[in-house]
């Protein structure tokens, strides 16, 4: 409890009343969420083959999109913390761009750089006769071109925020630079590396727009869990509800976890 | 030591022409941080040097480009005749193949590993097995009195054990030579003195040159055999600590000494001082000297004294503090002094700021040498 802030003046009232309005805004959806679960249908709906293909395909999605987000975001966010090179600007504004960009629309970028008859897709489908939309590595293609800035960005201010003479310490110690960058740098940016990561998954899991452009809505193949909710939602409201219900808890569980960084204390 | 038929002459060359002892750490280097240039020349055996000097004076400067972690613009640095920094030929051996050992000055032990293997570490990074790097690491923390801390985290360690831990980190890579910087700062005073003496004893068994650098005079005078003082970038000054206290050379050694100091040219017995004034000396030989004075041996008193004092002058009062059982007046005048006297002299001469008075020094108190 926030003790310490009892001595404070109260808020002025037209503060109050608004924010005050603010959070039963931002409670009602969920208020509403919990109770029109159907919490008596889960099982059956948790064993029914289409929800569970549609939960397992966007576990598999989401979590290889994090895999391919920190094999290629750690060393951006490193270059952009660390190097000034000509275009350092330029690709800073590039790593996060797709944060502001509407996803439809990146989803509708990627369609033309990689679809059939797309930039480089053209290319592709003519030399092997395959392509890469409407295919489960278009989801995570997608799911990653969405989500890797949120893991570059927290990335890089963890780089930044590094004392680095820790990693002078270590270099009179000995260590080669590769050692120091394993032994060092990345243990003292775990919190946020960790963080990025959270963030990252998050993100590719309730990725919609920039999916459903690319890969489409194919059950089994590109149907992810957010696809699944506003499909059902006109056939199997029930359906709907729950995997949104899901989808709620797996965001709750992100921020419990990142609980130092956005539940902090008051 | 086996000698490198093939590289081995070439590098003997270069260190000779460079004019560096044999043994021991040779620095000859010019560095730049930002605009501010450090420029030092100093030799240093198997002993320990103090680096002293005012904030900013770039001491840190130096010890980070004697450590590697800053390439000096010019000049070269020879470690026991291998040759570590020649700028003029592009020679920069990166700080992990230098073997100096360095006390940072907040220790920056590594917050995600215990007291032993930050120990250990330099040994793991060596390629040394974990086993072996582990027990050598043991006994080192025997040595500082920490084995039974080996366990914990920086975090769960006092100041005092800290800089032990540091100590122990630095010293597990047989270094040839180590570099502390500022040691003590970073503990408080009740755990300073315990450190201070467990640090002389460790540099004593060290073998090899060691480079303290220090604002604190007092640490300077227990840890180091001799004192190098840095000021503004430059050495304006280097000996022992007596040296340095006897005839100190700038302003930072004068109030390590405590004294008044003044720069001039002597003629005839009288000294015309350079920020204005004339001193009467006893036996001063003509040319540019260095003049000394030390605050007990000024008088104060409020009405032109009649006695023999030969310098006599008159000032205002510029501010005092108290010392104990002593005032210190500083006096602003041509030239400016600080007197010391008793509070009682000090009471008699009902001193105010701003108020006259006449200063009075006796040419025998007067320490004069060239400059």
């Amino acid at each position: 409890m926030s003790r310490s802030r009892s001595n404070e003046p109260p808020a002025p009232l037209g503060i109050g009343v608004l924010g005050a309005l603010a959070v039963v805004f931002l409670t009602l959806p969920l208020v509403g969420l919990a109770s029109r679960a159907p919490w008596s249908d889960i099982p059956t709906l948790l064993t029914d083959p289409a929800v569970r293909t549609t939960l397992r395909l966007s576990l598999t999605a989401s979590l290889a999109a994090l895999l391919l987000s920190t094999v290629l975001g750690v060393p951006l966010a490193w270059l952009l913390a660390r190097t000034r090179f000509p275009g350092w600007r330029l690709v800073r504004a590039l790593a996060v761009l797709p944060m502001v960009l509407p996803p439809v629309v990146g989803g509708v970028a990627l369609l033309l750089a990689f679809g059939r008859r797309g930039l480089f897709g053209q290319i592709l489908f003519e030399a092997t006769g395959w392509s890469l939309p409407f295919t489960t590595l278009g989801v995570i293609v997608a799911e990653t071109f969405v989500a890797m800035p949120f893991l570059v960005v927290t990335v890089e201010s963890g780089l930044r925020s590094l004392d680095r003479r820790y990693e002078e310490a270590a270099a009179t110690l000995g260590a080669s630079r590769w050692t120091i960058l394993r032994t060092v740098t990345l243990p003292l940016i775990a919190p946020s590396l960790a963080a990025g990561m959270a963030l990252c998954w998050a993100r590719a899991l309730g990725e919609f727009g920039a999916t459903i452009s690319f890969a489409g809505n194919l059950p089994g193949r590109t149907q992810t869990m957010p696809l699944a909710v506003y499909l059902q939602l006109e056939s199997n409201p029930p359906a709907a509800y729950l995997l949104s219900f899901v989808l709620l808890v797996v965001s709750i569980g992100v921020l419990v976890g990142m609980r130092d960084r956005y539940l902090g204390q008051p | 030591m086996t000698i490198d038929s093939t590289g081995s002459s070439d590098q003997m060359s270069r260190s000779g022409a460079g004019g560096s002892t044999a043994a021991g750490l040779y620095v000859d280097v010019r560095a730049l941080r930002g605009d501010f240039a450090v420029e030092a020349t100093l030799a240093v055996a198997d002993e320990t040097v103090a680096i002293v000097g005012p904030n900013g004076a770039g001491k840190s400067t130096l010890l980070r480009c004697i450590a590697g972690l800053m390439p000096p613009t010019s000049g070269r640095i020879t470690l026991h005749d291998r040759v570590l920094d020649d700028a003029d030929v592009g020679i920069h051996e990166p700080p992990a193949r230098r073997g100096i050992g360095v006390v940072f000055q907040e220790y920056l032990l590594f917050p995600h590993r215990s007291a032993l293997d930050n120990v250990a570490y330099g040994l793991r990074a060596q390629g040394h097995r974990a086993g072996a790097a582990r027990r050598r690491a043991h006994g080192l923390l025997d040595r500082v009195g920490l084995a039974a801390q080996a366990a914990l985290r920086p975090a769960q360690l006092s100041g005092g054990q800290a800089q032990r831990v540091a100590l122990a980190r630095a010293l597990a890579i047989d270094p040839a030579t180590l570099l502390l910087d500022e040691p003590l700062a970073a503990l408080d005073i009740d755990a300073r003195q315990d450190i201070r003496r467990r640090l002389r004893a460790h540099l004593r068994d060290f073998r090899g040159p060691a480079l303290v650098v220090t604002h604190d005079p007092v640490e300077a005078a227990t840890l180091a055999d001799r004192l190098v003082v840095l000021e503004d970038g430059r050495i304006t000054q280097h000996g022992t600590i007596d040296d340095v206290t006897r005839r100190p050379r700038s302003a930072w050694a004068a109030r390590l000494a405590g004294v008044n100091l003044y720069e001039g040219r002597a003629a005839d017995g009288h000294v015309t001082l350079i920020g204005g004034g004339r001193i009467t000396a006893a036996g001063v030989p003509d040319g540019d000297v260095f003049v000394a004075i030390p605050p007990r041996a000024v008088a104060l008193f409020r009405e032109l004294p009649a006695g023999t004092p030969r310098n006599v002058w008159a000032g205002r009062v510029d501010g005092f503090d108290s010392f104990g059982d002593r005032v210190r007046v500083h006096l602003a005048g041509s030239p400016a002094i600080t007197a010391e006297i008793t509070p009682a002299a000090a009471a008699d001469l009902d001193l105010a700021r701003g108020g006259a008075v006449h200063a009075a020094v006796k040419a025998t108190e007067v320490t004069t040498y060239p400059r």
